[in-house]
């Protein structure tokens, strides 16, 4: 049955000039991209992928269950390591969804019509990663029903929130950024589901489309308004992907910890985020496109660029592990130096920096070569090992500064437990579940932005 | 189209004339006056101040100029021979900074003077600020710059001979690495000449709030000079509104940028409150300081930043040029803050050397960057992919 979905068009990989496969025009990209959502049957292998997800969807249900049960002491924090996975988790998935913004928002003012193909992806992507991010630190609180007490809402009890706490300021800045990127994923679709209004033979279905698409038209006004609205959501967007993560990075700069505590954390943890974010979105794109024969949509020039941008961030990276380390000595502050020596050769976790560095200063290295730049099995692999580096750079940052703080005689080793893994493993089901929901029911490519950049695409040819 | 704009060479002759030697008398001048009067300390920090602004841009020059052949954006091709040309006066910058390594180490920085044998901390940075080092890593970081800026310069100008669409690669090839260097040489030289001024202090974002610093006074150098030459031929052709409009998207950017690092340095050292870090933050904020510092924000960032969000204004030349002016101005006022308050910590007193050295020393490299500039075609047209651009405006 996939047989089926393969053989609309493509399969073929583009090397061309363009940013789109030959085989594609106005017609061919409209049937091709909605005919995945149309078509009437699926294939088996999407209900698998489904399910694997669904199945870590349970595991996650299940955890969260057991937590609110019985509290967080089932997980593997002690004194002095507070913030254990929970927070490792938030940081990772939070950072995963900067990709998505910045392909969708600063790519386009910046005028990357390349970027067309990739955007609505990423963009989902985000926003499923915001959702799992945010599941962590409301868990953490211990008591989630309470989290309204993060706002600022008047009450009997006087309670009001520490202003002065990046933990509350991280409040705003998440949930903002989650409202702004569900906007403007949505916004973004309302002329493609317009054409899925107007192409779906099902009469419900025909309904359900046209609810969504708000009476899209076409018409030149909505044209013109969908173009301002969607310049302003893309500017509105924009401090966002710098904000979020520097709000986060505050949550650790701001305090007394040594490895917390640099100035260098805000840029180096934005660069981070849209490191890890670009290669998951490699993850993901990779085999959807091998899969359903999307080789002339997103082509390998995207695969390059995302790989170039993967290589740009990744440096900026490496810049903030180098500025650190060469910082903590320079600093001559006993316990800046001893922080460093700690992490990377007398501590109990000086494996977890040094995997570090082989994931995301050694590996990334191979990006140099145009070849590995253009081949989507090692980008694809590439892509994991950048993924694991990324939540060990949290690991490293978290657990080894707090194991090792101030007081020696409280010094602790902290390890997750089960109930750490399977919260953690499941929101990346929940995560793949909403991936394969959404690449079978919405448009996973923007029909009528690719229809823009065809005719320079042609050109080119 | 051989040179620059032909209307304009006698004109380009004369500023470089009146500026190389304007620069020299004011440079001597100032010389003679501060040994004579005693005042070497106060000679060496204004010095300092104009050696490291004009050092930045041309720093800058050569790091947009990478950018612009990774990326090759619209906003780029008119501007590459600017670019170029800034990065080319290296040699010159080298040789303005012997003064300081020669004469000015001892006023200037005080792990450089004897009593540094008596402070426990400077002991333990003595492995990394100690002059001999200090000189060798001068020397390497002016090698690196001017080796790979040469080598971008030379094929660049083979290919306006050749129009060799293979050196275009080669530009690229060598801009990616380039970046890092980079981003490195520059970070290491600001910690060596702008950081260890108080070398006490230390904070891991310095380097880039310096890349980004200069970056913007760098933007609003060009788009002073694009203002310039802009109305003849060639250039007349391909620095319309449209560039003008890009030129400020990306002055902007800067600007949230400059603020961005700026805002994030101080709260994180102002939250944690650490005795190690906030003395650089006191030394700023009392004093008279404090008002300068809210000045500071005011102009380098609130006034342009608001004036750059309109979208008429930054497509037209005249208007743009004003607020590139006001950043140009106050990037000096932001060196001036960094530099400063390590030696007047009781009071903000700007004296007529403040401001004249960093003119002084920009007049002579505005000088060698004109005579750069005017030297090679103001555009890069053989570039196959300059051909694409045309081909797409």
């Amino acid at each position: 049955m996939s047989q089926q979905v393969r053989t609309i068009q493509g399969g073929q990989e583009y090397t061309g000039p363009g940013v789109v496969g030959p085989e594609y025009d106005n017609t061919t990209v409209t049937e091709k991209i909605s005919n995945l959502v149309l078509r009437k049957d699926t294939e088996l292998s999407w209900f698998a992928g489904v399910a694997i997800g669904a199945f870590g969807g349970l595991i996650l249900l299940v955890s969260v269950t057991y937590l609110v049960l019985i509290g967080t002491g089932i997980w593997g924090l002690n004194v002095p390591v507070g913030w254990g996975f929970a927070i490792i988790n938030f940081v990772w998935w939070i950072g995963i969804g900067h990709a998505g913004t910045l392909i969708s928002a600063i790519l386009h003012l910046m005028q990357q019509s390349w970027r067309n193909s990739i955007n609505r992806f990423a963009e989902a992507m985000t926003i499923f990663a915001v959702m799992c991010a945010g599941m962590f630190p409301l868990l953490h609180v211990g008591r989630p029903w309470l989290a309204y007490w993060l706002m600022p809402l008047p009450n009997t009890m006087a309670l009001w929130p520490q202003w002065r706490s990046p933990l509350v300021w991280d409040v705003f800045a998440v949930s903002t950024y989650f409202t702004v990127s569900l906007i403007f994923w949505y916004m973004g679709m309302i002329p493609d589901l317009g054409t899925l209004r107007d192409r779906a033979t099902n009469p419900y279905l025909r309904q359900l489309f046209g609810l969504l698409s708000m009476g899209w038209r076409g018409a030149t006004s909505h044209w013109a308004r969908y173009e301002k609205a969607y310049l302003i959501l893309a500017g509105l967007s924009t401090p966002l992907v710098l904000s979020v993560h520097s709000v986060v990075s505050f949550d650790f700069a701001v305090s007394l910890v040594p490895g917390w505590h640099t100035t260098v954390f805000p840029p180096y943890f934005v660069a981070g985020a849209v490191y890890a974010g670009f290669a998951m979105v490699l993850t993901c794109t990779i085999p959807v496109r091998k899969y359903y024969g999307l080789e002339g949509l997103i082509t390998i020039r995207h695969l390059e660029n995302m790989a170039k941008v993967t290589l740009a961030t990744g440096y900026i990276v490496i810049y903030g592990y180098a500025m650190e380390a060469f910082i903590s000595w320079y600093s001559a502050s006993p316990y800046e130096g001893f922080m460093m020596w700690n992490r990377m050769w007398s501590g109990p976790y000086w494996w977890s920096y040094w995997m570090l560095l082989f994931c995301n200063a050694f590996s990334i290295q191979f990006l140099w070569f145009k070849k590995l730049r253009r081949s989507p099995i090692f980008l694809w692999f590439l892509s994991l090992i950048v993924g694991v580096g990324m939540w060990l750079e949290r690991f490293v940052i978290v657990v080894t500064s707090l194991a090792r703080d101030y007081l020696p005689s409280s010094w602790d080793v902290y390890s997750g437990t089960v109930w750490d893994w399977s919260l953690y493993i499941g929101t990346i089901g929940f995560f793949i579940m909403m991936m394969f929901l959404f690449i079978r029911f919405l448009p996973i490519i923007p029909m009528s932005e690719m229809k823009m950049i065809l005719p320079r695409s042609k050109k080119a040819e | 189209m051989t040179t620059t704009t032909e209307t304009l060479r006698p004109q380009l002759d004369q500023l470089q004339k009146v500026s190389l030697i304007l620069g020299l008398v004011i440079v001597a001048g100032s010389a003679a006056a501060a040994f004579t009067m005693g005042q070497q300390a106060e000679f060496f920090q204004s010095y300092l101040i104009g050696f490291f602004f004009w050092t930045g841009i041309a720093l800058s020059c050569w790091g947009l100029c990478m950018l612009h052949h990774l990326v090759t954006g619209r906003w780029g091709f008119v501007l590459q021979r600017v670019f170029e040309s800034g990065m080319s006066t290296f040699p010159l910058l080298f040789v303005l900074f012997l003064p300081i390594l020669l004469l000015g180490m001892q006023d200037l920085y005080p792990w450089a003077r004897p009593e540094a044998a008596d402070d426990p901390l400077l002991q333990h940075k003595e492995a990394y600020l100690n002059y001999g080092f200090f000189v060798v890593r001068a020397v390497i970081y002016f090698a690196i710059w001017i080796g790979v800026s040469s080598y971008l310069i030379k094929w660049s100008n083979a290919q306006d001979e050749s129009g060799d669409p293979a050196l275009s690669d080669r530009l690229q090839a060598l801009s990616g690495p380039g970046m890092p260097l980079f981003a490195l040489t520059v970070t290491f030289a600001s910690f060596d000449w702008l950081m260890s001024l108080d070398p006490h202090w230390f904070s891991t974002l310095y380097g880039v709030m310096m890349i980004v610093s200069a970056g913007g006074a760098t933007m609003a150098f060009a788009i002073i000079m694009m203002n310039y030459l802009h109305k003849h031929e060639p250039l007349s052709r391909f620095a319309n509104a449209g560039r003008f409009y890009e030129w400020g998207k990306i002055e902007l950017a800067f600007m949230l940028l400059w603020f961005y690092m700026m805002l994030s340095q101080f709260l994180i050292i102002w939250a944690a409150n650490l005795p190690e870090e906030t003395p650089w933050y006191i030394h700023r904020s009392t004093g008279g300081w404090e008002i300068y510092s809210f000045c500071l924000i005011l102009l380098r960032f609130v006034v342009p930043f608001c004036l750059l969000l309109s979208i008429p204004r930054k497509k037209n030349p005249k208007r743009l040029v004003r607020v590139a002016v006001l950043i140009l101005v106050m990037h000096f006022a932001d060196l001036f803050w960094h530099i400063m308050p390590n030696f007047s910590q009781h009071g903000v007193h700007i004296g007529l050397l403040n401001i004249a050295l960093p003119l002084g020393i920009g007049g002579i490299w505005f000088a060698v960057f004109l005579m750069r500039l005017k030297s090679r075609p103001i555009i890069p047209q053989k570039d196959p992919r300059f051909a694409e651009y045309v081909e797409a405006t």
